[in-house]
């Protein structure tokens, strides 16, 4: 019996692995409509992402702020916050680089990347706080709030690169001048330009996994979440964990952003980090808010967009397929997170029958 | 300030927040039957294009509008689905839907018509009521609209009517503040949320209609472009009332109008990038004002499953 249930719980615990097929599958049905076959849309998809050195480095590339940006989301989701404002404190970070590089040009190399870095954490720390206070003092809920700070956050880096920080050099698309190279994460230009970003992404998903099973601030931290109540009765502030988790969550966004500056380009331009913010946020779900589940779900990610990108090169698909792919990879977790809790109550049930027969027996 | 310009603006101000206005009342009907409407920007995106498609195969209006709302019902009655009968997250199941929406016409846009574009579509004209819009300032300003904008000022008090003097709107408010409750007095919770939830897809659909049709005239890729976002902080200002959420959308609408009028003068020098956040700012200051006294629906986004 015990074994048969472990058996269900296991198939029960793919439930990430069912929605990225179903959306790998709608993806490959709806090419069809380009004329192009399934078999083929499955073939091309690898080969964009693995094909060869220059694909896996473009694929790493995507990854690397994936990787910090869903980790931060899933620290908040796991702490039953809704922080889904990570465009917003994406944008906010990445302009945390320009100030740094175009503010202090004299700073030498180790000191700059770090304080770029630090920096972006502490924008999207203050860019998140302002959720946290309308939640905290307005009591409105922060889902709506970090939703209209995207936009906010988007216009007002975008009015920065066309005012105060716009280049005077570079005059077709708005952007900064050019930072200096001690600002800039070393990449090698014969694996696609890969960055150093996924260390960088790598370091922040093991300090972030350990920070949540190893210490007793995360252990807190996913116990407000699973039950606000028992958290509370164990002597938590609740309104603490909340801030802490959001401060956490906001700062990882905006370093992502940061990264992705400093490791994709040598300046801040407009919408850079255009579509990541909800991209972090699908891969946080699809590594079950669980920043160790996040590393597989981040590289799959990437894989994904390096895969569309390298399609719609090859075959003509537009890249906007991606966003239907993204979207039916969210819906199909929740749905069939809301399938599993469903079978579990159904057995439970079912071995609680048993057990009340077995006792009027 | 010369009185036709303010008169013109306030014109054009209702024009632009007909959209907002339809898509707060549709929040409206969602969450007071108890459950979040993430969705409502998909709705609105997949209602514009099918409702422009239509427009483009049958030239006529009256079709590609109830085209438009299908569709708007369609979407969320698949929503519905997910969210009330097997009870998905709804923030993440709105926001994929959205997303669903968002790809899916952007690609069929391009399957179809290209890299060129959707073409234009006819324009549906203001028509001037005879007799009331000879009124001054009112009259010029109320009633010398598009046709779909006479439909909202009859819709609006009609679903106040519904939602707060009709047996169903009881019905509904009761399964969005006390589900269990509602239950043993015989109210199938699960039906009434899916019809609240499908009527705001309704009202999404003939949002996203208004839009495409009657002011952009054409699809262009995230035409709807965080209307839907404007439309649920709308129906939270409101306290979910449709009559206050339209009131709300309003002043998201003439925020709107104001940026595309501040947009269009050269003498001001703000960066068009600040201009275009003022809608936003709006419902950021609008929240600091009122937020506290407005109390959401108490089963607002909790799945109900009968016991």
């Amino acid at each position: 019996m015990k074994n048969k249930k472990s058996i269900l719980d296991i198939i029960l615990g793919l439930s990430p692995v069912v929605g990225a097929c179903v959306g790998i599958l709608a993806g490959a049905l709806f090419v069809t409509l380009w004329g192009v076959n399934p078999a083929t849309f499955f073939v091309e998809l690898v080969k964009g992402a693995f094909g060869n050195s220059l694909a896996i480095g473009g694929t790493l590339n995507n990854a690397a702020p994936l990787l910090v940006a869903g980790a931060g989301t899933a620290i908040a989701f796991k702490a039953g916050a809704n922080n889904i404002g990570q465009e917003g404190q994406l944008f906010t970070g990445g302009l945390a680089a320009a100030v740094i590089a175009l503010m202090m040009p004299a700073l030498p190399r180790v000191v700059g990347i770090p304080s770029i870095l630090l920096l972006s954490f502490v924008f999207g720390m203050i860019f998140v706080s302002i959720a946290v206070f309308f939640r905290l003092v307005k009591g409105v809920n922060e889902l709506l709030i970090t939703l209209l700070l995207n936009y906010i956050g988007k216009l007002f880096v975008s009015a920065m690169v066309n005012g105060p920080f716009k280049s005077e050099t570079n005059v077709s698309f708005p952007q900064t001048d050019t930072f200096g190279s001690q600002f800039l994460l070393k990449n090698w230009p014969q694996m696609g330009y890969m960055h150093t970003g996924i260390f960088i992404a790598l370091v922040v998903i093991a300090v972030t996994g350990y920070y949540m099973w190893c210490t007793p601030a995360g252990l807190r931290i996913r116990t407000a979440g699973l039950s606000p109540m028992a958290s509370k009765t164990a002597g938590n502030n609740p309104t603490k964990l909340f801030i802490l988790a959001m401060l956490i969550s906001g700062g990882l966004c905006g370093m992502a952003g940061g990264i992705e500056v400093i490791g994709r380009s040598d300046c801040l331009r407009q919408g850079f980090g255009e579509n990541l913010g909800f991209e972090a946020l699908a891969v946080a779900l699809l590594g079950g808010t669980n920043p160790l589940g996040v590393l597989p779900a981040g590289l799959f990610f990437g894989a994904l967009k390096a895969g569309m990108q390298s399609m719609q090169r090859s075959l003509g698909i537009p890249s906007a397929l991606l966003d239907l792919i993204k979207g039916a990879i969210m819906i199909s977790i929740v749905v069939g997170n809301a399938i599993k809790i469903h079978i579990r109550n159904n057995s439970r049930k079912k071995s609680l029958k048993k057990k009340q027969e077995r006792g009027e027996e | 300030m010369d009185m036709t310009v303010l008169v013109e603006y306030l014109n054009s101000a209702i024009r632009v927040s007909v959209p907002v206005i339809l898509i707060a009342v549709g929040v409206c009907y969602s969450e007071r039957a108890g459950v979040f409407a993430m969705g409502s920007e998909g709705y609105m995106l997949i209602a514009a294009f099918v409702s422009v498609v239509t427009m483009i195969y049958t030239d006529n209006h009256v079709i590609s509008v109830l085209a438009g709302i299908l569709s708007g019902m369609a979407a969320s009655g698949i929503f519905s689905y997910f969210t009330v009968v097997l009870g998905a997250d709804q923030v993440i199941c709105g926001l994929g839907s959205n997303f669903v929406m968002l790809g899916l016409t952007s690609s069929l846009q391009r399957l179809l018509w290209g890299v060129t574009g959707i073409p234009r579509i006819p324009a549906m004209n203001a028509i001037p009521i005879p007799i009331l819009s000879d009124i001054p300032f009112i009259g010029s300003m109320l009633f010398n609209q598009p046709i779909l904008t006479y439909v909202t000022y009859f819709l609006i008090p009609l679903v106040w009517w519904i939602m707060f003097k009709s047996t169903w709107g009881l019905q509904l408010r009761s399964v969005g503040e006390n589900p269990s409750c509602a239950d043993t007095l015989g109210i199938n919770v699960v039906k009434t949320r899916i019809l609240g939830i499908v009527t705001g897809g309704a009202f999404c659909g003939l949002s996203g209609a208004v839009l495409s049709l009657s002011q952009v005239q054409s699809f262009t890729e995230n035409i709807s472009g965080g209307r839907g976002w404007l439309g649920l902080i709308a129906a939270t200002f409101g306290g979910w009332n449709p009559a206050g959420a339209a009131g709300a959308g309003l002043i998201f609408g003439a925020a709107e109008s104001l940026q595309l009028r501040l947009q269009i003068m050269s003498r001001i020098h703000i960066s068009s990038y600040v201009i275009l956040m003022i809608p936003y700012l709006v419902a950021l200051l609008f929240i600091l004002f009122i937020g506290k006294s407005r109390r959401h629906p108490a089963a607002m986004g909790k799945f109900y499953k009968k016991q």
